[in-house]
């Protein structure tokens, strides 16, 4: 089971912080491509970390079971 | 960067605890601070009365500790201190505290503005502004 966390507006869309899924062997795009279509993400920019690193949501990455996902909102510290 | 994150607002009574924590570095020569305060902006007749702020702390913590070292690379410092509110800050509180020092006062006002632009813009902090009747939007940096 992998963990997806959101925070900000992502998490008020989405109508929790965190939850766990079997989504072992898909692909990141694949994942987002499935969140925007649950919870419609797509009207929101974002940035996604992997175990606590941005990455690149274009590049293939095979997520693994052990992964924490996040899901992040434009900053808005100050 | 160690306890950056501060639960409520930072008070008038911490900052002037962190100036005088400096009072015994005698190599120092010039302070700046940067102190970010909630703005009761108004929206469509609706007057913000708090920001309550959440953050991804794992990367925050990161981002941070990026960010003080290449301040520190960039420019001469004898210290720098950043703290930022987490949860309800009201509005006319104190939500950024920027505190930088060094022998020199050139260096420290190019540091201030250097380091409140890059916590602004790449640390993962995200603020829900509360109007009075309860309502919210999300906060966004301009």
């Amino acid at each position: 089971m992998a963990l997806i966390r959101y925070f900000g507006q992502i998490a008020e869309a989405t109508g929790c912080t965190r939850e766990k899924v079997c989504i072992a062997n898909i692909n990141l795009k694949d994942l987002m491509d499935r969140l925007n279509e649950q919870y419609g993400l797509e009207r929101f920019q974002k940035q996604i970390a992997v175990n606590q690193v941005l990455v690149n949501p274009n590049k293939t990455y095979l997520i693994k079971d052990s992964d924490e996902i996040v899901i992040l909102p434009p900053y808005a510290g100050g | 960067m160690k306890n950056v994150f501060i639960e409520g607002a930072i008070t008038p009574e911490f900052i002037a605890q962190s100036l005088a924590k400096h009072q015994t570095k005698h190599s120092i020569g010039a302070h700046n601070i940067f102190l970010g305060q909630v703005r009761a902006d108004e929206v469509d007749g609706q007057k913000v009365k708090g920001i309550e702020y959440t953050c991804y702390i794992e990367l925050a913590n990161s981002q941070l500790e990026t960010i003080r070292e290449e301040t520190f690379q960039k420019y001469k410092l004898t210290c720098m201190h950043v703290y930022h509110s987490l949860g309800l800050v009201e509005a006319g509180e104190v939500c950024l505290f920027v505190f930088v020092s060094a022998e020199r006062r050139k260096e420290v006002y190019a540091a201030t503005e250097y380091l409140v632009n890059r916590v602004k813009e790449e640390v993962p902090i995200f603020g829900k502004e509360i109007f009075d009747n309860e309502t919210h939007q999300w906060k966004v940096n301009q």
